[in-house]
């Protein structure tokens, strides 16, 4: 029988039931290692200790939670704070430009079984606010609104930066895919 | 398969819109071993082993050895304190012994216990919702 998260929260939070973590880490691994990877550029052992990091914090911080967002949200939200403090600290900040998106584009045609990796690279030309929004909309599923709630963010904003990453994407595209 | 249209359009008719939802979604990632090493950095269960839980006993028990090495035929006179706290503990027994007085302090005990393990209910018997 599967439980739902919010038993498995009740038993961890009640009796420190370590396999009821382990069921839940088992879950949400997959979306939150995700969210990591595109927070960390594709690094994939960077994420890994961010997202392990996030369910250790969340281990800690399982009691605070009162399920005013879904679980999985919660979790994202985490994340993206512990990714937020650390950027902040190593005062990292690299944003692009659509002019240099689009000339910095590689300018020959893709064929269509590479589009996805097409995506991944278009992503990675986007400013890292408008690929964390797009990533949250688009890869993970997540309405506006939760995307507020993770990124701490309005919901203006979060528009704004899926207007502004749409439009390059569609003008990076454009020029990866003449044809279309 | 590829967008068939890129120019600008409604978003309810947004050839990438569509696109991206359909292409988008990224596959499940493996577990790969990433929950039991999540599980190996937990913290450890509260009622393991505690650095301040064994230097709590280790003084106690260096407190008792030196009570018992004063008291002892090789060691020096008892302290003042030792004097002081054996008249208060031959008092206290003394009083004891009136079955009475141990029956209140019995009773003392198990009320400060009761009033200790049901706080939290009793606290919210003064809750008052509107």
């Amino acid at each position: 029988m599967t439980l739902p998260d919010s038993e498995l929260i009740v038993r961890v939070v009640d009796s420190d039931d370590r396999a009821a973590f382990g069921e839940l880490v088992g879950r949400h691994q997959s979306a939150v290692r995700n969210f990591a990877r595109n927070l960390a550029g594709g690094d994939a052992a960077l994420a890994d200790d961010l997202a392990q990091e996030t369910f250790i914090q969340a281990y800690r911080s399982l009691s605070h939670y009162r399920g005013e967002s879904a679980f999985p949200t919660w979790l994202l939200g985490i994340a993206h704070n512990r990714w937020r403090n650390a950027r902040r600290q190593q005062r990292e900040h690299v944003s692009l430009n659509v002019e240099e998106v689009v000339h910095a584009a590689v300018p020959s045609p893709a064929p269509a079984a590479d589009l996805r990796h097409d995506l991944a690279d278009a992503l990675r030309r986007l400013s890292p606010d408008e690929q964390t929004a797009v990533h949250l909309c688009y890869q993970q599923g997540l309405s506006h609104s939760e995307i507020a709630a993770v990124l701490d963010w309005p919901l203006g904003t979060v528009k704004t930066n899926l207007a502004r990453g749409k439009d390059k994407l569609r003008q990076i595209l454009a020029v990866w895919n003449p044809q279309t | 398969m590829e967008p068939a249209n890129l120019t600008p359009l409604p978003p309810e008719r947004d050839p990438l819109e569509a696109w991206l939802s359909a292409k988008a979604p990224v596959a499940p990632l493996p577990d790969e071993g990433f929950t039991t090493r999540v599980l190996a950095a937990l913290p450890p269960p509260q009622n393991s082993f505690s650095w301040g839980r064994l230097l709590l006993y280790a003084a106690g028990a260096l407190s008792g050895l030196a009570v018992a090495w004063w008291h002892g035929s090789g060691g020096p006179s008892p302290a003042p304190i030792f004097t002081w706290w054996n008249g208060v503990a031959a008092q206290t027994v003394n009083l004891l012994a009136d079955p009475w007085w141990g029956l209140a302090l019995a009773g003392a005990i198990v009320a400060a216990a009761v009033v200790y393990a049901l706080r939290v209910g009793w606290a919210s018997l003064f809750e008052v919702d509107f």
